[in-house]
């Protein structure tokens, strides 16, 4: 009964969390799916996104200015990915690590330290509406409503000329550069509007807790790439809709599973293995049950 | 293509015709500097009037899909000019070229977009030439469009427009990219033997399409195949390409009486004559 009243109490902290980290799962899921540029920089991008905000916060500027800020440090930091990657013809997953592990650098200049504490800087939660920042149904609301309105714009934009030139990159490299595309400028502008998104999180997550950290995305890609896999199963991706959604319906799942985890008892510091564990799982499944299906039927005949 | 531009083609030919294609003294070595070093294409010129449909014959290994791939830009090579309608294209970027030539390949999965509906895959190639913005590509006046050009195979696929593109079975996917080559009106359409991984059956529906679309917009044409039938019925030109050279040049008069044993007799003579010189 503990346990239960544990998780419940969970609950709206959790799916404040999952709406945050929702864009970071987004992140992943826009270079992977949708660009066939599978990129892990969100790991850099997102405490990059924080950090720059942090540090802004702390001197002075406002919550919009500052989160401009940092979303623009995430679209060149993406840019930057795509563009080692493809002009060097690095693999993007080499890219991504060198450009997380220079940005850690980055970070540390951009705050002078490695944290700062935001709580007595106005936030973006007190710009919608003062004292906003201590509730969290009143947080739960703006950013539902953030992920919703950025789902809408996304799902419109698929479906747009550009759009769906940006698909056909990921499609067919070949027929979308048949048709005139050109594969360097899409493939640019698509990781650094996916790194643009994970860095959004890091903005937002920073004033939500109220500190900046250099360390706050340790971890965040593999917790983005479970929800997207979770959400994959929930929710398909059969159509461009349902691949948008899933990322975001996955992170609520997955944060929720985790809250499950914990108040089962399990340590936090145990939450890492736990979590790549899952991932482990989910990815060797269909390989594991494949396999055993064809011994099965090789027995058979 | 507006009825306009098929008058001023048709001027052009009539007077003293600017080539659509010139292709000089092209040369692509591949592995160079390496003992596996191969000459592909050695000095290959080609000169093609507007609207000519020049059909290109050769053994493994001639050069023919290395020609292509030169013309499109695949790769950038070596000596040699490549010119459009006038326009040195040699140095432009595959996607730049992209907008005026246009190219069915001969796997139909390379040139369509999986996981894209037919009618979005048409969208792509209807903007080859043209910018693409934050309009919603897809409304009711290219729908119709669309589903006139596609009517005209009599495959039903008017019908499909929002399946998607991997539904439709590898006829049907090649004879939207043939469509798909020809909705924006290309200065030149190459087909890299679009027919080769087609049962007969649909290979002869996507010839004839392929011949009626051609001649309805007086395209000019490359067209590489392995079936010295088609290179004989179809076509203006024949060209018969041999270690990255072309061999023999038939006119449509030329041609006109040969049959396929005749053909193959004059490959194999060219064939001894180039042994022979060597």
């Amino acid at each position: 009964m503990d346990m239960v009243t544990t998780f419940i109490g969970l609950i709206p902290v959790t799916l404040v969390q999952s709406l945050i980290y929702a864009f970071v799962a987004l992140a992943v899921m826009i270079p992977f799916r949708i660009l066939n540029f599978p990129d892990l920089s969100s790991e850099g991008t997102f405490p990059l996104g924080g950090c720059v905000c942090g540090a802004l916060l702390a001197m002075g500027y406002g919550p919009v200015a500052a989160m401009a800020a940092g979303v623009a440090g995430g679209f060149v930091a993406g840019s930057a990915v795509a563009m080692i990657a493809l002009r060097f013809r690095i693999s993007s997953l080499l890219s991504g690590i060198i450009v997380i592990t220079m940005l850690y650098s980055v970070n540390l200049r951009v705050m002078g330290r490695s944290n700062i504490a935001l709580f007595t800087y106005p936030t973006i939660f007190d710009l919608v509406h003062p004292g906003l920042n201590e509730s969290l149904p009143g947080k739960m609301a703006v950013l539902g409503a953030t992920v919703v309105l950025v789902l809408g714009l996304l799902f419109a934009f698929m479906k747009t000329e550009k759009g769906i030139a940006l698909r056909a990159v990921g499609a067919n490299l070949d027929m979308a550069q048949a048709q005139g595309i050109s594969v360097w400028w899409t493939t640019v502008l698509g990781v650094a509007l996916a790194a643009s998104f994970s860095a959004f999180a890091g903005t937002v997550l920073v004033q939500s807790q109220g500190f900046s950290d250099v360390n706050i995305g340790f971890g965040v890609v593999i917790n983005g790439l479970a929800s997207l896999i979770i959400g994959e199963l929930l929710v398909g991706r059969q159509s461009i809709g349902r691949q948008l959604l899933a990322p975001v319906v996955g992170a609520i799942a997955y944060y929720q599973l985790i809250s499950v985890c914990l108040a089962l008892g399990l340590v936090p510091s145990d939450l890492k293995f736990a979590s790549g564990l899952l991932v482990l799982i989910m990815l060797a499944a269909p390989m594991v049950f494949g396999k055993e299906r064809i011994m099965a039927r090789e027995k058979v005949s | 293509m507006s009825a306009g531009e098929i008058g001023r083609a048709g001027s052009l030919a009539v007077n003293e015709p600017r080539p659509m294609l010139e292709v000089n003294g092209l040369r692509k070595q591949f592995f160079a500097g390496t003992p596996n070093a191969r000459l592909a294409l050695d000095g290959l010129t080609l000169l093609l009037p507007p609207g000519c449909f020049c059909v290109v014959i050769g053994s493994n290994g001639a050069g023919k899909s290395t020609l292509l791939n030169a013309i499109a830009g695949t790769f950038l090579v070596g000596p040699g000019e490549i010119k459009l309608d006038g326009e040195d294209i040699g140095r432009e970027p595959l996607h730049k070229r992209a907008r005026h030539i246009a190219r069915v390949f001969q796997d139909p999965m390379t040139g369509t977009a999986p996981g894209m509906s037919v009618e979005e895959n048409l969208l792509l190639a209807q903007l080859r030439a043209g910018k693409r913005g934050f309009r919603f590509g897809l409304s009711a006046s290219r729908r119709a469009q669309w589903r006139e050009r596609l009517s005209l195979l009599g495959l039903g696929l008017e019908n499909r427009l929002a399946d998607r593109i991997e539904t439709l079975s590898g006829g049907q996917r090649q004879a939207v990219a043939l469509v798909m080559a020809v909705l924006s009106a290309p200065k030149l359409l190459l087909l890299d033997e679009h027919m080769a991984a087609l049962d007969p059956v649909t290979a002869d529906l996507v010839l004839r399409a392929t011949v009626r679309v051609v001649e309805e917009a007086r395209l000019t044409t490359v067209m590489v195949t392995h079936n010295m039938r088609h290179a004989l019925d179809i076509g203006d030109r024949l060209v018969m390409m041999d270690q990255g050279r072309v061999r023999l040049t038939l006119t449509r008069e030329e041609k006109a009486g040969l049959s396929v044993e005749e053909l193959v007799r004059r490959f194999r003579e060219k064939d001894d004559r180039v042994l022979l010189a060597s």
